[in-house]
This record gives C-alpha cells, sequence and structure tokens, in this order.
C-alpha cells in the first residue's frame, strides 16, 4: 500500500483512478482488481443465479473463479476501456463467455460436445437483473466509501448522524439529544455527509464508465423500476 | 487506503447495516447522488466545500461588509449590528450576485446575500429578505453543511430561526 493520501488516490474521477493504477504494475491491477471485485461480484452472482447453468458451481466460487481468470488477463480492462460500454455490461457479457468455457470444460467429462454451441439461458432479462443488483452493490460500496473519506476528513460523527437519520429512519429531533447538538446542526451534519456520499456515488458511477454530464440521467435509470 | 480496498481500522461499527441495505433503500439513497437542476446556492455550496475556501470567505464577506457599511466582517456576527446595516450587507451581496463579471464575485456576492440575512435571523429574528422561511431553511441548512467554523454555526442558528418563523 502506497503512503497516498485519500485525495491523492481519489482524482477527479474514478474512471481516471482506474486508467492510471492500471499503469501502475502488478500492485496498481491489484488495486483495481480489488475494486471491481467489490462492486462487481455481486451483481455478477445474481445474474449467475439467474441462469440455466447453476449445475456449474455456488456462485461465490464460479464469479471468484471468473474474476481471477479474467482479471489476471492485461489485457482485459484495456479492452473494456477501448469498448466504451458500461463496466457492468462488459463483465456480464465476459462472464456469459466464462460460464460457456466452463460448461464446456466440465462437459468434457459426460458429454463432450452437446452444449458447445448452445447460448447460455437467462429466466428474464439479464440487463434488468445486473442493473437492480449493480444499483444495491454500488449504495453499498459507495457507503462504505463515503464513511472512510468522512472518518479522514475528521467528520465521523457527521457520517453517525448521517447513517442513523437515512438509514435507520431516525429524526433530526431524536438524534440532537443522542449527539447533544440543535436539531439544526444535526441536519448540518447529515447533509456535509450526504455530500460526501453523492461524490462517492458519482465516483462509482465515472468508474462503471458513464461520462460526467450523463452521472444524473444514469442515476435516474438505475431508480426507475426496469421492465423486462 | 484504496477506492474498494479493505476498510480502515475505525471503520467498523456500520458495516453490517450497509449489507442489509436492500433494492429500495438503494433507490433511495441512490437520489441522493443526483445533482438535479443547479441552483445558484449549490454552486455557492460547492465553492464553500473547496480547499481554501474559509479564507474565499473571509475575504468576499470583508469587501462587501466593508464596501457597504464601512465596517469588518466580524459585525455580521454581533448582535449589535443593527437591522439596517445588515440589510445593505444585504443589498451589497445582491449588486455583487448580479453585477460581478466572474462567477467567482457572483458567488462572493451571493455568500455575502446569505450571511446577511443569517445575521438578520439570528441577531433580530427577523427575515430581511423576501424569500418564505421554510425556503430559506433549507438553502441555509445546505450551505451550513458545506462551510465551516464561525460562518457555518451562524448559518446553522439562522436556519433554526427561520424553522420557527415558518407558519
Amino acid at each position: 500500500m502506497t503512503q497516498q493520501t485519500k485525495q491523492d488516490v481519489f482524482p477527479p474521477t474514478m474512471s481516471t483512478w482506474i486508467a492510471q493504477r492500471m499503469g501502475d504494475g502488478a500492485e496498481g491491477r491489484s488495486e483495481v482488481n480489488r475494486h471491481i471485485m467489490a462492486v462487481y461480484d455481486w451483481p455478477l452472482r445474481v445474474y449467475f443465479m439467474g441462469t440455466s447453468e447453476r449445475w456449474l458451481g455456488e456462485p461465490e466460487d464460479v464469479v471468484s473463479g471468473f474474476f481471477a481468470d479474467r482479471l489476471g488477463r492485461s489485457e482485459f480492462l484495456h479492452e473494456w476501456r477501448a469498448s466504451g460500454m458500461r463496466l457492468r455490461r462488459w463483465l456480464m457479457n465476459a462472464f456469459c463467455f466464462y460460464l460457456m468455457e466452463l460448461r464446456r470444460s466440465r462437459a468434457r467429462d459426460r458429454r463432450a460436445g452437446e452444449l458447445d454451441r448452445e447460448p447460455i439461458v437467462f429466466n428474464g432479462s439479464p440487463e434488468v437483473a445486473i442493473d437492480r443488483a449493480f444499483r444495491v452493490s454500488l449504495v453499498r460500496e459507495a457507503l462504505r466509501l463515503a464513511q472512510e473519506t468522512c472518518e479522514e476528513a475528521g467528520l465521523a460523527e457527521h457520517w453517525s448522524i448521517f447513517v442513523s437519520h437515512y438509514l435507520a429512519g431516525r429524526d433530526y429531533a431524536d438524534l440532537s439529544k443522542e449527539f447533544v447538538v440543535t436539531p439544526e446542526r444535526a441536519a448540518v451534519m447529515a447533509r456535509t455527509a450526504a455530500r460526501k456520499f453523492r461524490g462517492a456515488v458519482r465516483e462509482l458511477l465515472a468508474g462503471d464508465g458513464t461520462p460526467d454530464q450523463e452521472v444524473d440521467q444514469e442515476i435516474l435509470a438505475l431508480i426507475e423500476e426496469p421492465t423486462s | 487506503m484504496t477506492p474498494s480496498g479493505q476498510a480502515s481500522s475505525g471503520q467498523t461499527s456500520h458495516i453490517s447495516v450497509y449489507d442489509s441495505v436492500g433494492e429500495s433503500q438503494a433507490s433511495t439513497l441512490l437520489r441522493l447522488g443526483l445533482l438535479g437542476p443547479r441552483r445558484p446556492i449549490d454552486d455557492l455550496a460547492d465553492r464553500l466545500a473547496e480547499p481554501g475556501a474559509a479564507t474565499w470567505l473571509d475575504s468576499m464577506l470583508e469587501i462587501g461588509t466593508t464596501a457597504a457599511i464601512g465596517k469588518p466582517r466580524s459585525v455580521l456576527l454581533m448582535g449589535a449590528t443593527s437591522i439596517e446595516d445588515l440589510s445593505k450587507v444585504k443589498d451589497e451581496g445582491k449588486r455583487r450576485y448580479r453585477n460581478s463579471e466572474t462567477a467567482d464575485g457572483r458567488l462572493g456576492g451571493l455568500a455575502i446575500y446569505f450571511v446577511a440575512i443569517s445575521g438578520g435571523l439570528v441577531h433580530h429574528k427577523r427575515n430581511i429578505c423576501s424569500r418564505p422561511p421554510d425556503v430559506l431553511h433549507a438553502a441555509l441548512l445546505d450551505l451550513a453543511a458545506a462551510s465551516a467554523g464561525h460562518w457555518s454555526d451562524l448559518l446553522t442558528r439562522a436556519a433554526a430561526t427561520a424553522r420557527a418563523l415558518a407558519p
């Protein structure tokens, strides 16, 4: 781990960070891979659980195998960046190919060749399933990142009020007693933390490949319940 | 620490709560990520959250207050400052917001405007602008959240007064 500060490792956009770290050798790529696994592990597990290929193994094992295989390839993320696709879509497509490879490999022991050309069948819309899972995974990761940012900035109490208000549903009058501040001060502290959370959400979407000017649109698309 | 690395040693108390966030709550929280249609105070809040903003704000308030009433910015924090003087500072802020040729100058004008209004609310329990108290309440909370030190405290206390004045 380097001695960089949060601002150093969290430059203007997450996609910039990914690009920079990808050029930093094995250590940089390892960091990028950890970031990708933190955000995309759950969406890919959900995708796997919706396919007809559940027999291939436990979701966590299959997804871990996918990450180990594809993220170990130096060209994998360069190809994604060149594609212009959202990372979640790129990973879903790659995962689909990986499942076909895995199926072929497993089938050799039993029914060699039979399944080679059959597509992966998904129950419902894979894009919708991935987006729903990505929405949850994105928010969870943004919460972790924003907490870290707040703690590093000496705003741990601000973050606790944010969590108590927005996640636990407690009102500011109630929180003002616990934190010994006025209700307005509690609201201000939560808003300060909310700004950090907003920044984290937008960074993660930038890292998924959303251009800055389209982040609001992307958020609204993720929030609106998609139809299959 | 990486953007997705392991939590720091102090980052433990909320983790299990995050893992329990489901689809519905994720949608609600994701809305917080929206910038939405930009209001002028959003630009000011972003400016106030930048590094060095405290110095910038002090400078803007000093210039505006001195230009309006010939006194230093510190009078904005004092109860002895008259409502007339606060109104003059507010008008100076409005003038700078409208007439400044630079974005920074306009934001400075807006800062002067809201701090003067806050002085009126905190020191005299009066709303010296035409904005309804409930609208003022939300705006002042947003600005207080982005600023620091005694100006944040003034804006926060002003928000409390605005809430009390709301019908």
